[in-house]
C-alpha cells in the first residue's frame, strides 16, 4: 500500500513485502481522487469535499486498513474504490482501466467479478440457507448451481462452519454469520474485498476471530483486502493503516508482511 | 399510561417518513377492500329486492319466475361468499402492513417502560385508525364506481343507482366490520411476534406447515358431496354455509401446497433468481397464498359458473339467464382480480420495504436491478402460474366429458379471460418497482 498526498505527514513508505513476481496490473490504483456530494447528497456542494485530491495505491494481495473520524471520508473512500460511487474528480485504476469512467453496468459486472464485499451486519439474505447465500453471486454470474454450491461448500471447512450450511442467518451467531458474509465476498475469487466496519456488530474476541479468517482466506486467495474500521484492533490485522481526515490521507504506514495478526 | 403515550406519539412523529410508504399502502388496501365489500353487498341487495321471496316462502311450489328468481339470489350468496373471503384477507393484509416495522419503535416503548398491554392497545388503535381512514376512502370510491356499476344488465334490465345505493346502517356496519377485521388481523399478529424489550426475534427457518391441513379440505370436499350433492334442491344458507368451509378448507391447504411446491422448486432451482423466488415462496407460503389462492378458486368457481348450459328458455327471463350467468361469472372475476392484485402489490412493496438493506447489499455486491426484479416476478408468477392452471384445468377435466353440451366460444372466453386475471396480478408486481429501485440504488 502506498498514497501520496501533499497533506500527509507521513511519506509513502516502500513496502518490503512487495513480491516481484507479482503483476502490478492487479494493484488497485487512485490517483487525485475528489469526490464532492451534490445539494442532494449528504452535505451541500458549498461544503468541503468528501475527499479531496486522495492518491492511494492497493497492490495485489496487500490488506490495508482505513481509518479516521466520523465524517472523515473513509466511506467515501471505500465506495469509490469499489466503483460504487462515482468521483467528482480523479482516476480509480483497476487491470488498466478506469473505473470512474465506466458505465454503471459495468461497474455493477465489474463489482460482481472482480470485487467482494462485507459489511458490518453481513447482510444475508434471511430466507436462504447459508451455502446459498454463499453460492448467490456465482449463480448470479451464470455459474451452474452445482458447481456454485460446490465451491461454496468448499469455503466452509476452512472458516470453522462446517456442519453449519444448511443453518438460517437467523439462528447463526453473529460471527458465524460474518464468516458466512466473508465466504460470500470470497466465493467468486475477486481481485479486492471491501469491508466496511465487519466487525462493528461483535465483541473483541469475535472480532479477533473474524479478522483472522478474512485476513488469512484474502491472503490465501491472492485478494487484496481494503478495511474500513473505527477499531485499531481490526486495523493491526493489515499490513496497512491510512488515516484520514477531511477527504484526505493524514497518514499511512505500511506494516511488515509478518506482522498482521500480530493484536492477537 | 401517558408517559408512553407521549413517548408513542413522539417517535411515531420521528419515524413518520419511514412510515409513510406503508401507512399509505395499508390505508389503500384498506380502501380497496371496504369499497369491493360494499359493492358486493350492494349487489346482493339489489338481487334480493329484485327477487323478493315469495308471500309463501321458499318451500312451498314455486311459479317458474320464482323458481328463477331465487336462482339469482343463491348465485348472488355464493358470488359474494367467493368474494368476501378474499377481501377479508385483504384487510388482514393491511392490518398486518400496518402493525409491521414498528419493531424498533414497539421494543424502544418496552425500555421505557411500557407494559406489553400498552404497547399492544397503541399499536391496535394505530392499525384501527388506518382502517377507519381506509374504510372511509373505500366509501368515497364505492360511490365513485356505483354509476358504472349500474351499467351491468341483469334479468333483462340494467341496474338504477338506488337499487345500489345501501342504506346507512349497513355502510355503518360494513365500515365498522373493516375496522373490527384490521384489530383482530393486527392482535393475531402482535401475538406471534414477542414484543421483548431488546425487539423481534431473529427469522428463523420456517415452521413447516401441517399435513393435517390437508385432512381439513377432504372433509370440507366430503361434506360438499355429502351434505349439498344428495339435495335436489339444498336449501340457500346450506349451499352457502357449506361453500363458506369448503372455500376456507382452500385456503387452509393452499398455503401447505404453496410451501411443498416452493420447497421443490428450491431444490431444483436452477438460476439465482428462481432459487431466490423459491426460497421466498417456501419461507412465507401464507402470505403467497393470500396472493393467488383467492383468484385460484375465482377460476374454479368461474370456470364452472360461466361454462353450465342452460336448459332452452322457456320464457323470456330465462332466455337472460345463460347471458346473466356469464356476465356474473365476468364481475366476481373482475372484483377478485382487482381485491387480489391489490394484496399482491401490498404484500410485494411491503417486502421491499422489509429488506431494504438486503437488496442494498445485493446491488452493492454487482446484482443487477434486472435480476432483483426477475426473483420478484418469478416469486408471485410460479405460485400464480400453478394455482390459475391446476384451477383451470380442474374445471375443464369435470366440464370437458360434456363436450357436447360446451360452448367451445365459451371455454375460449374462460380460458383468456382466467389468463388475463392471472397477467394483472402479475402486473401489480410492477407497482413497487420504484421501491426496488430506491432500495437498491447504491450511490
Amino acid at each position: 500500500m502506498s498514497h501520496h498526498d501533499p497533506t500527509a505527514t507521513a511519506a509513502p513508505a516502500p513496502d518490503p513485502t512487495r513480491d516481484p513476481a507479482q503483476d502490478p496490473a492487479r494493484d488497485l490504483v487512485a490517483r487525485d481522487l475528489v469526490m464532492t456530494y451534490g445539494r442532494s447528497g449528504r452535505s451541500s456542494a458549498a461544503g468541503p469535499p468528501a475527499l479531496g485530491g486522495v492518491d492511494v495505491t492497493v497492490r495485489a494481495g496487500e490488506s490495508v486498513a482505513v481509518m479516521g473520524p466520523s465524517g472523515s471520508g473513509k466511506t467515501t473512500l471505500l465506495h469509490v474504490l469499489a466503483g460504487i460511487l462515482r468521483p467528482t474528480g480523479g482516476q480509480v485504476l483497476w487491470r488498466g482501466r478506469d473505473i470512474a469512467r465506466m458505465s454503471d453496468r459495468e461497474r455493477t459486472v465489474l463489482r460482481r467479478r472482480d470485487f467482494g464485499f462485507v459489511f458490518q451486519q453481513g447482510m444475508l439474505l434471511p430466507e436462504l440457507p447459508a451455502i446459498e447465500n454463499v453460492a448467490l453471486p456465482l449463480m448470479l454470474d451464470g455459474v451452474s448451481r452445482s458447481e456454485a454450491s460446490g465451491r461454496a461448500a468448499a469455503l466452509f471447512a476452512p472458516l470453522g462452519l462446517a456442519g453449519l450450511e444448511k443453518r438460517r442467518p437467523g439462528e447463526l451467531s453473529g460471527g458465524q454469520a460474518q464468516r458466512v458474509a466473508i465466504a460470500r465476498a470470497l466465493v467468486a475469487r475477486p481481485g479486492v474485498v471491501f469491508a466496511d466496519e465487519p466487525t462493528g456488530a461483535l465483541d473483541q474476541t469475535t472480532s479477533a476471530e473474524v479478522m483472522q479468517h478474512l485476513t488469512r482466506l484474502a491472503a490465501h486467495t491472492g485478494a487484496s483486502l481494503v478495511v474500513v474500521t473505527h477499531d485499531e484492533n481490526v486495523a493491526r490485522w493489515c499490513h496497512g493503516v491510512l488515516r484520514v481526515r477531511d477527504g484526505r490521507i493524514a497518514t499511512g504506514t505500511v506494516a511488515a508482511q509478518a506482522s498482521p495478526g500480530s493484536a492477537r | 399510561m401517558r408517559a408512553a403515550t407521549v413517548l408513542w406519539w413522539r417517535l411515531r412523529r420521528a419515524g413518520a417518513a419511514d412510515n409513510r410508504v406503508p401507512g399509505v399502502l395499508a390505508v389503500v388496501s384498506f380502501a380497496v377492500a371496504t369499497a369491493a365489500l360494499l359493492v358486493c353487498v350492494a349487489g346482493l341487495a339489489a338481487f334480493e329486492a329484485r327477487n323478493p321471496t315469495p308471500p309463501g316462502g321458499l318451500d312451498g311450489p314455486l311459479t317458474d319466475e320464482a323458481a328463477l328468481g331465487n336462482l339469482y339470489v343463491t348465485l348472488a350468496w355464493v358470488a359474494t361468499t367467493c368474494m368476501v373471503i378474499p377481501i377479508l384477507t385483504l384487510g388482514g393484509v393491511a392490518a398486518r402492513l400496518a402493525i409491521a416495522r414498528r419493531d424498533q419503535r414497539l421494543a424502544a416503548l418496552r425500555l421505557a417502560g411500557a407494559t406489553s398491554g400498552q404497547v399492544t392497545l397503541m399499536t391496535l388503535a394505530e392499525a384501527a385508525a388506518q382502517a377507519l381512514v381506509g374504510a372511509l376512502c373505500g366509501l368515497v370510491l364505492y360511490l365513485a364506481v356505483l354509476p358504472l356499476v349500474a351499467r351491468l344488465s341483469f334479468q333483462g334490465r340494467p341496474f338504477e343507482l338506488r337499487e345500489l345505493v345501501l342504506p346507512l346502517g349497513q355502510v355503518l356496519a360494513v365500515v365498522a366490520a373493516v375496522v373490527v377485521v384490521s384489530v383482530l388481523s393486527g392482535a393475531s399478529s402482535l401475538a406471534r411476534v414477542a414484543i421483548s424489550p431488546l425487539g423481534v426475534a431473529a427469522r428463523t427457518s420456517p415452521k413447516r406447515l401441517s399435513v393435517l391441513r390437508l385432512l381439513v379440505a377432504v372433509a370440507a370436499g366430503a361434506a360438499w358431496v355429502l351434505v349439498i350433492t344428495p339435495m335436489k334442491e339444498p336449501q340457500r344458507m346450506t349451499i352457502v354455509v357449506v361453500l363458506g368451509a369448503v372455500i376456507l378448507a382452500v385456503n387452509a391447504v393452499g398455503p401447505w401446497v404453496v410451501m411443498v411446491a416452493g420447497r421443490i422448486a428450491a431444490r431444483l432451482a436452477p438460476t439465482a433468481a428462481t432459487l431466490l423466488a423459491a426460497r421466498r415462496i417456501a419461507d412465507d407460503p401464507k402470505s403467497t397464498w393470500r396472493a393467488v389462492g383467492a383468484l385460484g378458486l375465482a377460476v374454479a368457481v368461474v370456470g364452472f359458473t360461466s361454462l353450465a348450459q342452460v336448459d332452452e328458455p322457456r320464457t323470456p327471463l330465462e332466455a337472460y339467464l345463460a347471458d346473466d350467468l356469464g356476465t356474473g361469472a365476468l364481475v366476481t372475476l373482475v372484483i377478485i382480480t382487482i381485491v387480489g392484485a391489490t394484496s399482491t402489490g401490498v404484500v410485494q412493496a411491503a417486502r421491499v420495504l422489509d429488506q431494504r438493506e438486503q437488496y442494498r447489499a445485493l446491488a452493492l455486491a454487482g446484482t443487477s436491478e434486472g435480476s432483483l426484479h426477475r426473483a420478484r416476478a418469478l416469486e408471485v408468477a410460479l405460485p400464480l402460474a400453478m394455482t390459475v392452471v391446476l384451477s383451470a384445468g380442474f374445471v375443464l377435466v369435470l366440464m370437458l366429458p360434456f363436450t357436447n353440451a360446451i360452448d367451445t366460444a365459451l371455454v375460449v372466453r374462460f380460458v383468456v379471460t382466467s389468463v388475463v386475471a392471472g397477467a394483472v396480478v402479475l402486473a401489480s408486481v410492477l407497482a413497487s418497482r420504484s421501491l426496488v429501485r430506491a432500495a437498491s440504488r447504491v450511490a
